[in-house]
């Protein structure tokens, strides 16, 4: 089941439960995909069992992975990739799997387009990757422009500038600064309710994630915090 | 079903049967007999309710009922959860099993202003549908995850097998979290409480080793003792984490005589190889543990409780209500304290087994990890 966080919870517990009794004697496998709110919602079924299963995180790739994610294609296609150009395609994608493949297209692009003259280069190098990077900069700029269109609520931009502004601090936070900058922001005294409906809404668009094993928050997409300190200071000032 | 041999025995996942059910004999016992009774037409004298912390083996004990029930010629079991069973008039459809041609039909027609029924729609009651089911032959009906039953079906339930029991072979068999017991309560059935209870907790130390040492042998390893000790001190008789030390140390095990570097057996070498992969899934399932604490904002009371168990295996009542007043401080009154014991002990933090009047921790490792977080959590925010 794809995209099953927002899985309803009474539709939740009825399929653990049944695959459970299933699982003993038919080859049966339930495999949930979701966003990171999807252990929250998976923790609103009651099925008190789920979290004994596999649960894995798939999460940004490793430096040498997300560069294995753009090297090996281009060599597949005869097309080597200098270092410089491969660590500042790493960097800037952070690791993020959808930004690793906008890279490739953009630099694949930029080949393609150079091919069409006479002397078709045989490798990327940094004068490609700059020439590729603004076709890259507006593609993750609506990415992260939909990401943040998921939820539609006046409560959302500040808390989530709030959280974004914390992530200048450290790499990883704890549980406790997150929920008091959220419940700051969603006014005086908020329902603890509220503050975890928060929570997971910042899970969703993918600007909170754990990491494995730790009950610590990191940035889910790279770079959307920055964005998003951005957006809401302009729209504080066309505000004013 | 046949499993990959590299799998190897141990089953760590919600419910799975383990390669040996160590330390419920006396649960065994219990459901062989009880099985026989059924066979040879006999009711048995009460419901069995089963209950404990999650990831101790209630599911498992069911299933190990229904292998064993396999074997008995003629008996039926039933095996359902609530999600299955939301309201009494499902319930009866659920046992009212018509033949193929009646399912074409409809439930339910009129004609010209009249109304009919077909005979299984008419016959509303639970307890006839419960008669009409286990007429010819001896029927278990086992409950899982029974704490999410709805009051209103579980009190039916309850006094439909009381009324069952009486002239036929019937069984029914409750398992849940800790809190079942305040659930039953609040059924509408005052008998359940002279029933058969098992509280289905930790192992002992000695069946722990079994459980793990066993499935090794019965696969042709053995393991040493310190390793042995080691795993059974680890895991704190916890059966999820037995079957998690097994498969992690089976793993180990494998690849090291695949590479030539071990004749099947599980030593201390191979068990601090295992570790990183024990620690990585039981630090997964306390991130989720926690989170929960969090989202049901008890944190707070879970921080003192595990504080009260620093020093003590168990707690008298008095010492735990202290330990969830100071968590609720300026939040205190009576019903908000008696509703975080109840959360508590649903998501087996801490219970109550058998007859003891003292509490335990679900899991005293997660004890630790609430005060190790909650401990890091303050000295962040200071």
């Amino acid at each position: 089941m794809d995209d099953a966080n927002g899985l309803d919870p009474k539709v939740g517990c009825a399929l653990l439960n049944i695959g459970q009794i299933l699982r003993f004697d038919r080859p049966l496998l339930l495999v949930f995909a979701g966003t990171p709110d999807l252990r929250a919602d998976l923790r609103r079924t009651e099925a008190g069992f789920w979290d004994r299963g596999e649960i894995h995180l798939l999460g940004r790739l490793p430096d040498e992975a997300a560069a294995e994610a753009i090297r090996e294609p281009l060599r597949e296609a005869g097309i080597s990739v200098t270092d410089e150009a491969l660590a500042k395609i790493v960097t800037d994608s952070g690791g993020h799997p959808f930004f690793l493949q906008l890279w490739g297209r953009a630099v694949w692009t930029e080949i393609a387009s150079a091919r069409s003259g006479e002397a078709p280069p045989a490798s990327v190098t940094l004068d490609t990757v700059n020439a590729a990077a603004p076709a890259v900069a507006q593609r993750k700029r609506d990415h992260y422009t939909d990401c943040l269109r998921q939820i539609e609520s006046p409560w959302f931009p500040p808390a989530a500038a709030a959280v974004a502004d914390l992530f200048r601090e450290a790499d990883r936070l704890r549980p406790e600064r997150v929920d008091s900058t959220i419940g700051a922001a969603l006014g005086p005294d908020p329902e603890w309710d509220r503050v975890m409906a928060a929570e997971s809404a910042l899970e969703r668009v993918g600007l909170l994630c754990h990491p494995r094993g730790d009950i610590r928050w990191e940035i889910g997409i790279p770079g959307l915090p920055d964005y998003l300190r951005e957006e809401v200071a302009e729209r504080r000032s066309v505000t004013r | 079903m046949s499993r990959p041999a590299d799998e190897g025995p141990f089953r760590p996942g919600p419910g799975l049967p383990p390669p040996h059910l160590a330390g419920r004999g006396a649960e065994q016992s219990l459901f062989r007999r009880l099985l026989a009774g059924l066979v040879n037409g006999q009711a048995p004298d009460a419901d069995v309710v089963l209950y404990g912390p999650r990831g101790n083996g209630k599911t498992a004990l069911l299933e190990w009922l229904k292998a064993e029930a396999k074997t008995c010629r003629g008996l039926e079991v039933l095996s359902l959860t609530p999600p299955e069973i939301l309201d009494v008039p499902t319930f009866v459809a659920r046992l009212l099993r018509r033949p193929y041609w009646r399912r074409l039909a409809p439930a339910e027609g009129s004609f010209r202003g009249m109304t009919w029924r077909s005979r299984e729609e008419r016959s509303r009651s639970l307890t006839e549908a419960l008669s009409s089911r286990v007429r010819r032959r001896g029927l278990a009906v086992l409950v899982d995850e029974a704490h999410d039953l709805d009051p209103e079906v579980g009190g039916a339930l309850l006094n439909a097998s009381q009324q069952v029991r009486g002239d036929r072979p019937f069984l029914l068999i409750l398992a849940g979290t800790p809190d079942l017991r305040a659930r039953l309560r609040r059924m509408n059935a005052s008998f359940w409480n002279r029933g058969e209870i098992h509280a289905i907790g930790r192992l002992e130390p000695e069946a722990s080793a079994d459980a793990v040492r066993k499935p090794l042998m019965d696969a042709g390893m053995s393991i040493g003792d310190k390793a042995l000790k080691h795993i059974v001190a680890e895991s704190h008789g916890y059966p999820f984490f037995l079957q998690l030390w097994g498969k992690s140390v089976w793993m180990e095990a494998v690849t090291a005589r695949r590479a030539g570097g071990s004749e099947g057996v599980v030593t201390m070498d191979t068990v601090n190889d295992a570790a990183p992969h024990f620690e990585h899934r039981k630090r997964n399932y306390y991130v989720d543990r926690y989170d929960e604490l969090k989202d049901l904002r008890l944190l707070p009371v879970a921080w003192r409780v595990a504080h009260a168990f620093a020093d003590s295996a168990s707690l008298p009542d008095s010492d735990l209500d202290a330990a969830i007043a100071a968590g609720l401080g300026d939040d205190y009154d009576a019903d908000r304290a008696a509703a975080a014991e109840q959360v508590l002990r649903h998501t087996g933090f801490v219970w109550r087994s058998g007859g003891d009047t003292v509490w335990e921790p679900g899991i005293p490792s997660l004890m630790d990890y609430v005060r190790e977080e909650m401990a890091k959590g303050r000295s962040a925010a200071c």
